[in-house]
């Protein structure tokens, strides 16, 4: 083996998760903890395996450099430094050079990548140069410069390109640092180790262009396995990529049908079924559960109150909260159908069926939903305190919002007809 | 058209087993006409039971009273033509309906539901089955309610109440979310927000002070080890002080010392003064010095001396014995001489010449003997007296035994002295026995005999003088030799030849001191100048020490306490320091190790999440308000209109235009009647009458307006009580109208009325409903 290393990507250490309601202080302590301990994993695989190098891709922190993540990180780097493993990174746009709250220094087996220009950096193994690794850094967050057209490979020795970017214009992430699946090609490198997308992904095959994606989801839009390749680059240059997954808490988002459900009873028996199966499949680690409510059931109306909801969430939270590892609920969200004819109870002419119109209207017309989100929540959404910590609701979420308060009414109407 | 063909009661409040045929529903309007308690009033319930299920609460349940099961069947006739019977009988109370198809199906609530277009039972009671009961307790409601419950009517949207349902939304709102408040949820939630927020701002500036205080530390500890090392510097220049000062105390009792032995020095130079002076001058410090004064010389010396002294003592003795012995020759001569002169004279005297002539060589001799002699006689008489004169007083103090002892003691003495006589007194008593020999001279044989001792004495004594004189030489020589001896002794030693053997111990003592006194100058003179030697090469030193000036032990103290002042304000500063770097190591391994921050952060983001939740809740309950409003202003604005028009023209019918439209304005529960010529006039400016036939027009209206969904029968029972003649005959020349889209039935108990429908409509079938049972209703009451 000629060359064996690490490439990981968005650590964001000290990271918070987003989109937990409340966390028992045992839970909270493991979720702050789980960022330092998917890189604890690394480092540890990393000593194992007896790697030659870590390239680590940009936004090695979150926001902004925490003391506590830049001090813990110095300790793991200083494990890597006794072991004599060498670390390389560029920093993105969550970590950049600037805006250096708390300078901690690195010891020296640690090369971190400027942001004036693409810097090479030569790997030796016994006294050999066996790689060279081009990296740059992001001055500041924002970097709307194309620096992969800054790359020129130099040497024919194997060649590493570290960037931190938005290649392929990818929607969810901001798009810094832009650039092409083309550029990167064009220059000739022989592995492209990308950071800045946090889902795992290998843009090309021959020559590697790699997003690792994050190693710890952060919230339900972060889900699944995470964690960082093992790259292994034989004599003949042929590179073999390994996943490895490294997250302590893992997100997941479950669709679970509810038809069959009639009562509380079966919903409880569902929830303890769905916590004991996935408790099997992680094993060790602890998942963050988002449930999805699907199908047509006598109990629509109740599993849509958000007070209903409440309860069978902290019934489940009562169950985990002592865990080690745990299956917490991040939230229970009911979007199937009520046992009523939506339809027919639409075409009648009375209130149903005129509020099922005026709800589907709501929901079709795009400019009038607009515009009565915008008046009607006006009072929450211009409030000036209050606007600060909201977050903006994509129009899922508005839709969502409509038929719940259908579902609401509905259930409020037909509920006291009986 | 939905008609209904056929009635069958099997029980029902008053009725038992009461069919109506097909015949009695053939006509479009059905008028059933009898009496009070002809059991109008629960027919009229019993379609309404069957059709939407038997009343639960709070209305008159119509248990059968008559026998019979509750509950009875309807047959319908629907817009196609075809027939469905439905049944329902209780229990359960609400009642299990049962609708047999032409087709032979059974089918169940739901399949009712459809085919009665999906109207709710209180629509169906609102608008088309309803009783004089509804629009007269309209009246006697408040206002508010009436318009309410008019609005049901006129909307037909039955037990919702959009503006209730409006308002609880509005309050859960409240409950959430409202902008200027504090209780609310969201408010609270949002105040709780903004502090967590401060918290972790102040978190992260304590954070952000981390470089700083690395700083400040890394400064405190140069700081700190500059002051060890100048603590250091100081310590040794304060032992080097201490030193230098120690040194000088030193030099001072040194200096004192000299001073001490200086002046004993000066003391021991006076004696040694006084010493020679005692001397004389023929001594000087160099000679006494020399002077050989060992034990043994001096003991020697005085031996010799004594030795000396010895010697002439003894030749003068022999000299003395000479002397008297030439004496005794002479006196013997002499009496020789007597006692020849006496024999002379008894006898010539034949005494020799010879004899007498030691005397005349030594006169002076002779002298001291006698004097001599003079002398012990003295003595001897002074003792005897004493003792004579003791003797006497002894006895008399004593008894006889002790005075003989004493006496005896005392002769005894006596006898001893007597014995005790040295030569002298023996020659005194030669004398006297010369003289005894002299005295007896005068006796002639005596004197004769006398006179040959004499000469026989005579001859002993000149032997004596012989002998004494051969001694005397001996003596002389022995004496010669000793002086010389004692010459030469003096001579070397240098002492004064003259000297006496005290004199010369006094001599030599003096001698000894003195020498001991200049040996003790010597060595005191030696010791201050080794003295004098320590103190200046110590007063060098200190000078060296002390830097170009002369030496101050003030300056040194001084020097001394400002250094320990200097150091003891450094070890306060040290103390300070190291305090100060404990702290800022605590504070930096605080910052470096809290979890704090992250934990708080974590929380902010929980808080953010459960806002935002309670945000779409609010959302849900704000959208669901804005459904509710939105479908109200749909009825208000766009239904309403159509529906008020529609009454509007009924009015119009039946008041012969006195009236011209009907017009709700949107805001007020309200309506207002128009007549052609534009006057307004609000229902409160109506007659009840008048009110009454607005009600009974806004549900014509709204009947049409159902039609075009469902048309269901429409039954009214005693509605136009308060009609007059003219507009009673107005409103059924509509209802005839009406009657041709839907089936009517009309129950009355006014025969004026019965009688005018006859008149009026042609195709009518009226049902005269029986007396009242009275066995059975005053069981009822």
């Amino acid at each position: 083996m000629m060359l064996r290393f690490i490439h990981a990507a968005d650590l964001h250490l000290d990271s918070p998760f987003q989109g937990l309601a409340h966390l028992p202080a045992n839970i909270r302590r493991q979720v702050i903890q789980s960022t330092f301990q998917a890189f604890r994993r690394l480092v540890r695989f990393a000593i194992r395996q007896k790697v030659d190098f870590i390239l680590l891709a940009g936004d090695v922190f979150d926001r902004q450099r925490s003391l506590r993540a830049q001090l813990a990180l110095k300790k793991e780097l200083e494990i890597l430094a006794r072991e004599q493993i060498a670390v390389y990174i560029v920093h993105g746009n969550h970590d950049p050079l600037q805006n250096h709250r708390y300078p901690v220094s690195w010891p020296d087996n640690v090369h971190v990548f400027g942001s004036e220009h693409v810097q090479r950096i030569p790997f030796y193994k016994q006294g050999q140069e066996v790689a060279a690794i081009y990296g740059i850094s992001y001055p500041q967050a924002r970097v709307t410069d194309n620096l992969a057209a800054l790359f020129q490979r130099e040497t024919d020795v194997f060649s590493i390109a570290m960037l931190h970017t938005n290649c392929g214009a990818v929607s969810a992430h901001e798009n810094y640092a832009p650039c092409t699946k083309e550029d990167l090609l064009r220059s000739g490198f022989d592995y492209w180790a990308l950071g800045h997308v946090h889902t795992r992904r290998v843009v090309h095959e021959h020559p590697p262009i790699v997003y690792p994606g994050n190693t710890q989801g952060r919230h339900i839009r972060e889900q699944g396995e995470r964690g960082f390749y093992l790259v292994e680059v034989s004599e003949t240059g042929r590179i073999r990529l390994a996943f490895q997954p490294a997250s302590e808490i893992v997100w997941l988002e479950k669709t679970v049908d509810f038809s069959a459900v009639q009562d509380f009873a079966d919903v409880v028996s569902l929830f303890e079924s769905l916590r004991s199966q996935l408790r099997e499949k992680f094993m060790s680690r602890s998942v963050m559960l988002r449930c999805i409510g699907v199908g047509q059931t006598r109990l629509a109306a109740e599993l849509s109150d958000p007070d209903v909801t409440a309860e069978l969430i902290r019934d489940w939270h009562l169950e985990e909260e002592d865990r080690q590892p745990f299956v917490w609920l991040e939230s229970f969200r009911f979007q199937g159908k009520p046992e009523y004819e939506r339809e027919s109870l639409k075409k009648s002419g009375g209130i149903y069926g005129h509020l099922l119109q005026t709800a589907d209207r709501l929901m079709e017309d795009q400019a009038l939903r607009a515009e009565v989100f915008r008046r009607e929540l006006r009072p929450l959404l211009s409030h000036e305190r209050a606007r600060r910590f909201l977050a903006s609701w994509p129009e899922d979420e508005q839709k969502e919002i409509i038929r719940r308060a259908e579902a609401l009414l509905l259930g409020a109407w037909l509920g006291g007809d009986e | 058209m939905m008609k209904i063909i056929e009635l069958q009661v099997d029980g029902f409040g008053l009725y038992h087993d009461f069919h109506l045929g097909e015949d009695a529903f053939s006509a479009p309007i059905t008028v059933f006409y009898g009496l009070n308690e002809a059991g109008k009033s629960t027919l009229h319930a019993f379609i309404r039971a069957i059709l939407f299920g038997f009343p639960v609460r709070g209305r008159r349940t119509y248990e059968p009273l008559r026998g019979g099961r509750l509950g009875g069947r309807i047959t319908l006739k629907d817009p196609q033509g075809e027939r469905v019977r439905i049944e329902r009988h209780a229990p359960p109370k609400k009642g299990t309906v049962k609708v047999y198809t032409e087709q032979g199906h059974i089918e169940g609530e739901a399949f009712l539901n459809r085919l009665l277009g999906n109207v709710s039972a209180a629509q169906f009671e609102n608008i088309f089955a309803f009783s004089h009961d509804e629009l007269q307790r309209l009246e006697t409601l408040h206002s508010e309610e009436i318009s309410a419950y008019l609005y049901h009517a006129l909307l037909g949207t039955g037990s919702v109440d959009l503006l209730d349902t409006e308002r609880k939304m509005r309050q859960n709102q409240d409950e959430l979310f409202k902008p200027r408040a504090v209780k609310p949820q969201m408010n609270r939630l949002l105040k709780a927000l903004e502090q967590k927020e401060a918290e972790l701002e102040q978190i992260e500036a304590r954070l952000a002070e981390y470089a700083p205080l690395q700083d400040e530390l890394r400064m405190e500890e140069d700081q700190l080890a500059r002051l060890e090392d100048e603590r250091r510097e100081a310590e040794a220049e304060r032992q080097r002080v201490r030193l230098v000062l120690e040194e000088w105390r030193k030099v001072q009792t040194k200096e004192e010392e000299l001073h001490q032995i200086t002046a004993e020095r000066e003391i021991l130079q006076a004696d040694i003064a006084d010493h020679l002076e005692l001397l004389g001058p023929s001594w000087s410090k160099e000679k006494v010095s020399a002077v050989d004064l060992t034990i043994q010389t001096r003991d020697a010396l005085l031996k010799l001396a004594g030795e000396k002294k010895q010697a002439e003592e003894a030749l003068e003795q022999l000299q003395e014995e000479s002397e008297r012995a030439l004496d005794n020759v002479h006196r013997l001569q002499e009496a020789l001489k007597a006692e020849e002169e006496r024999l002379l004279m008894e006898q010539p005297q034949k005494e020799v010449q010879g004899d007498i002539r030691e005397e005349d060589v030594d006169p002076q001799a002779k002298k001291k003997v006698a004097k001599k002699k003079g002398q012990k006689r003295k003595q001897r008489a002074a003792v005897s007296a004493a003792l004579a004169a003791l003797i006497p007083a002894v006895l008399l103090a004593y008894d006889q035994l002790l005075g003989a002892v004493i006496v005896l003691l005392c002769l005894a003495y006596v006898t001893y002295l007597q014995f005790q006589k040295d030569d002298e007194e023996r020659l005194t008593d030669l004398r006297n026995q010369q003289q005894f020999a002299e005295e007896r001279l005068i006796k002639k044989q005596e004197s004769e005999r006398q006179m040959r001792q004499l000469e026989r004495e005579l001859d002993e004594a000149f032997k004596r003088v012989q002998a004494i004189n051969r001694k005397k030489d001996q003596q002389e020589q022995l004496t010669r030799e000793i002086r010389d001896w004692w010459q030469a002794k003096t001579n070397e030693m240098a002492l004064p030849a003259d000297i006496s053997p005290d004199g010369l111990a006094v001599l030599l003592h003096t001698l000894a001191e003195t020498k001991r006194a200049l040996k003790r100058e010597q060595r005191l003179k030696m010791r201050q100048a080794q003295c004098q030697a320590a103190v200046d090469a110590w007063k060098q030193n200190l000078n060296e020490h002390g830097g170009s000036g002369s030496f101050s032990a003030k300056d040194w103290q001084e020097r001394l306490a400002e250094i320990e002042q200097r150091e003891n304000r450094m070890v306060e500063e040290m103390q300070r320091r190291a305090t100060r770097i404990g702290q800022l190591k605590a504070e930096l391994e605080e910052r470096a190790s809290a979890e704090e921050l992250a934990l708080k952060r974590q929380e902010f983001e929980e808080m953010k999440h459960r806002f935002n939740a309670l945000a779409k809740s609010w959302s849900i309950y704000r959208i669901a308000e804005h459904l509710c409003t939105s479908m109200r202003r749909t009825y208000e604005e766009e239904r309403q209109p159509e529906v008020l028009r529609e009454a509007g023209r009924w009015m119009q019918r039946i008041t012969s235009g006195r009236y011209a439209r009907v017009i709700a304005p949107l805001g007020q529960r309200d309506f207002v009647l128009v007549t052609p010529q534009g006057e307004r006039l609000t229902t409160k400016q109506l007659s009840r009458g008048t009110v009454e036939q607005l009600y009974l027009a806004l549900r014509f209206a709204l009947v049409q307006a159902y039609g075009k969904h469902v048309c269901l029968p429409v039954i009214m029972d005693d509605v136009f009580v308060h009609f007059d003649a003219r507009r009673l005959r107005q409103t059924l020349l509509g209802l005839v109208e009406l009657s041709r889209s839907r089936q009517i039935l009309l129950f009355t108990c006014h025969e004026h009325v019965l009688r005018q429908i006859e008149e009026v409509v042609d195709d009518v079938h009226v049902i005269a409903l029986g007396q009242p049972d009275e066995r059975v209703l005053s069981h009822v009451f």
